[in-house]
């Protein structure tokens, strides 16, 4: 009787101790409490001083082919100079089929498909002529692509011309009517069904392709496009039978790898002449800004020299986060001469050579930094490009001095060689609208 | 016992219930002593008991029973509701259990008694979350501090019997621990956080004296006193930083200084009243001179004072013309105006408890005790505490050898 008593006090007790063990295990809640109390030895502070520099760099040529994009036409500015767009491409044998031998010629014209894609004044007409190519389309030797600088010899004589307003927000498509004569020997080689109209190679000797030139006041540069046979010749002709009937064939734009567009650019007169190719020029000698206008090989640096000494200032701590703000050059913009819709930074180092752009990881996943170019509407001023580059200057910290390596700031590269769009950035010494950095740096007491 | 051991593995780690409080000084400091006077309120300076460690009073020790020693484990489980204009009341509950003593004593010689142990002497847990403006923006950013730690004391207390009525006692400790608060600054992104951890290692020797003075009034009712008292204490400690990024690369690890934390002079006094062996009221009340110190911490502290009682009741059984304890009642009630001083309102707690105590077997006696309290108060943007506790002492006593004979 008395075992069984202390047995179960004993399980009691057990039972007891158990209960409140279960009490353990509970997360410590968050009483908000003690603010001013904690010392802490942090701080988060803002740091605007550590000054961009930046200059202009022109490169030497850049590739050109293969764009999906013919450009033509040309444009003239205070800054990048005049410049002029042509585009060479070869055309394909249409597909063989019996035309009658009584079929009538009716036009030969050349239709272009507008990308909507523009750069310049395009309230002024444009004068474009279309010219049979004299040599043949291929790359010289030791390159595997055109260049801005590259030309084929044209006739001297235009298959056609056509003076007409771009109008590339309302307009779809262009079409220049070309030589009658150039057409109707085309239509009796394909009645024929000749060898030179049956065989792509021997069409290619026969017909060496095609270069679309503009000549006259500048206007607009207008960019088309090359992909799925948009840009084409066409042959018109008329069938007799009991009733007439209108037909055509297509001479499709082929091996688009050889479609180029040579950009001559002449930089007499211009803010930028006389700036050495592959140099680095430092805004204070350009008026005090830095230029970009890719599709003529201008692009900008972005150095931050100070930042050793920014560091050395703050000796612990760490960057949270900093953001490059860039603010086009007030009036350097407008509706003509409009922002690159997208920037990316590439890393690069002292010759210049793109590395690969920063990416944005805050989802994530990699995103490439496009700038989110905003544009203010109203009144111009906080117009800018927004980059975090914290992970850069991080990465720039534990460099040695001697090795910071800066950023180029550049069009994504697929559209880089067809982007007019330009962009004057202010240096230190602009009062409004420059370039700057604001870190949000952790600083240990 | 392996339970117990495992628990105390599993819960010496960390304290899940946060103390806002114990951001101010050295934490909490410690007033249960997780022993029988737990049930008492605590009061115990005054007390001896041949079967109980009193430490509240090391001259206790000296009324050890000869031939035996003791060694008790004292645990305690702990639920809190928080109030405050900041708190949650759909979420304002803590709760929590973890071993927190382990103490033995026994008799060196008739006069002599001497005892060791570990016990909790303060504690830091608390954890809050601010947003912190960035100077020249409009940008905040969230910072978490988190405090957890405190100070444990390894105490040697010797107590010695000088003359029928006197005894006196020292408590030699070992105070050691460390406080630590973790800044974590959250940024929009994980990749961006900072962990900076501030640690003040604090250890040093600290004593205390005792005194009690016992006597039979006449044959219903004894009498005794107590009295005990430490000096003012400088307890070295050492100031460390550690700033890390999110993926644990080191920022900062540096020693920041090396100082002093004081522990003022304080001294307390009981006195206790027996009928008939049977029946003990008992008061204390306990004094600490934080004010002498008050600058050493920012003026966040302030002279405290305790004052406790407890009333028991045991069960006796005659055998053979000796009076064994077959179990006991108690009862006590406390208040305490605390060290702490926030916005010139002294922080206080008083509560009641409870207590009970039975053997088990033989050797094991169980004693354990409730206590149901209040802590700080819900104005002045202060944050109350109700909370109740449960207090478990397993004291086991056997007869002590040595060299083969009984020691008399």
């Amino acid at each position: 009787m008395k075992k069984q008593y202390r047995y179960n006090v004993r399980m009691a007790w057990l039972l007891l101790i158990s209960l409140f063990t279960g009490l353990a295990g509970c997360e410590k809640k968050s009483i908000a409490f003690g603010e001013n109390l904690a010392e802490s030895y942090t701080n988060i502070i803002v740091i605007d001083t550590l000054t961009p520099v930046i200059s202009t760099v022109r490169s030497d040529s850049f590739l050109t082919s293969n764009t999906s994009t013919a450009l033509v036409g040309n444009y003239k500015d205070e800054i990048f100079g005049s410049i002029n767009a042509r585009s060479f491409f070869q055309l394909s044998i249409p597909t063989v089929i019996d035309i009658p031998k009584d079929a009538i010629f009716d036009s030969l014209t050349l239709r272009l498909l507008l990308t909507k894609q523009y750069y310049g004044d395009t309230s002024i007409p444009q004068q474009i002529s279309v010219h049979e190519l004299s040599a043949k389309l291929e790359y010289s030797e030791e390159s595997s692509g055109f260049y801005n600088t590259s030309s084929i010899p044209y006739e001297a004589i235009p298959l056609g011309t056509k003076e007409f307003n771009p109008k590339p927000n309302k307009n779809d498509s262009v079409e220049i009517r070309l030589s009658d004569t150039r057409g109707q020997e085309f239509l009796a080689r394909l009645k024929d069904k000749t060898a030179e109209l049956t065989d792509q190679t021997l069409f290619l000797q026969y017909f060496k392709g095609l270069a679309i030139t503009t000549s006259a006041a500048p206007s607009s540069i207008i960019a088309y496009s090359t992909t799925d046979s948009t840009l084409k010749m066409r042959l018109y002709y008329t069938e007799r039978g009991v009733v007439f009937s209108q037909k055509f064939v297509d001479f499709n734009l082929i091996n688009p790898e050889l479609q180029f567009n040579q950009v001559a650019i002449d930089r007499n007169n211009s803010i930028l002449s006389g700036v050495p190719k592959n140099a680095e020029i430092p805004s204070a000698q350009l008026g005090h800004a830095s230029y970009l206008q890719s599709a003529t090989g201008v692009f900008t640096k972005i150095k931050f020299p100070s930042l050793p000494d920014l560091l050395q200032v703050k000796k612990t701590g760490k960057i949270l986060k900093a953001q490059l703000i860039i603010k086009p050059l007030a009036g350097s913009f407008s509706s003509i001469y409009r922002l690159p819709p997208e920037l990316n930074l590439f890393t690069t180092d002292k010759s210049n050579i793109f590395g690969s752009a920063l990416t944005d990881n805050a989802t994530g996943t990699a995103v490439t930094q496009n700038g989110n170019l905003y544009i203010d509407a109203l009144y111009g001023e906080n117009t800018n490009y927004t980059y975090d580059i914290t992970s850069y200057l991080q990465q720039q910290i534990i460099v040695s001095p001697g090795l910071l390596n800066g950023l180029l700031l550049y069009p994504p590269s697929a559209s880089a060689a067809n982007t007019f769009n330009r962009l004057v950035i202010g240096d230190n010494t602009t009062v409004k609208s420059r370039i700057s950095v604001k870190i949000f740096f952790l600083a240990v007491d | 016992m392996v339970y117990l051991g495992f628990l105390i593995s599993h819960h010496l780690a960390a304290q899940d219930i946060n103390a806002p409080y114990s951001i101010i000084g050295i934490g909490d400091i410690e007033n249960n002593l997780y022993n029988r006077s737990s049930g008492m309120a605590n009061t115990g300076i005054s007390l001896r008991s041949g079967k109980s460690l009193y430490q509240a009073n090391p001259a206790s020790y000296s009324a050890l029973d000869n031939q035996f020693f003791n060694f008790e484990l004292g645990a305690q489980g702990e639920v809190v509701k928080y109030a405050g204009t900041t708190v949650d009341p759909l979420n304002n509950s803590n709760s929590d259990f973890s071993i927190k003593k382990a103490a033995a004593g026994f008799k060196i010689n008739k006069r002599w008694g001497t005892g060791v142990g570990l016990i909790p002497f303060s504690s830091v847990s608390y954890l809050f979350t601010v947003q912190k403006s960035i100077d020249g923006t409009n940008n905040s950013y969230q910072a978490k501090y988190d405090g957890n730690g405190g100070l444990n004391e390894i105490y040697w207390a010797n107590g010695y019997q000088i003359s029928k009525h006197f005894s006196i006692g020292i408590n030699s400790s070992l105070l050691f621990g460390s406080i630590k608060q973790t800044e974590l600054i959250q940024e929009e992104t994980s990749a961006s956080n900072i962990t900076s951890t501030k640690n003040i290692y604090i250890h040093d020797f600290h004593f205390d004296y005792g005194l009690q003075y016992f006597t039979a009034l006449n044959k219903k009712y004894d009498l005794n006193m107590g009295f005990v008292f430490s000096n003012k204490t400088s307890l070295k400690s050492q100031y460390s930083l550690l700033v890390t990024n999110y993926d644990g690369t080191t920022v900062k690890d540096e020693v920041l200084k090396d100082d002093n934390y004081t522990f003022p002079l304080s001294y307390g006094a009981g006195i206790s009243v027996t009928k008939n062996k049977r029946l003990t009221l008992a008061a204390d009340y306990k004094f600490q001179d934080w004010s002498s110190v008050k600058t050493e911490y920012k003026n966040y502290v302030t002279s405290s004072h305790r004052f406790s009682m407890g009333i028991q009741y045991s069960k006796l059984r005659n055998i053979s013309n000796y009076l064994y304890e077959k179990n006991y009642v108690q009862a006590g009630l406390f208040f305490n105006n605390s060290y702490v001083n926030i916005n010139n309102h002294q922080i206080s707690d008083y509560g009641i408890t409870l207590g009970g105590g039975v053997p088990v077997s033989g050797r094991i006696n169980v004693n354990m005790a409730l206590e149901i309290g209040t802590r700080g108060t819900t104005q002045n943007a202060l944050i109350k505490e109700n909370y109740t506790q449960l207090t478990i002492n397993i004291s086991y006593r056997d007869i002590w050898y040595t060299k083969g004979r009984k020691f008399e």
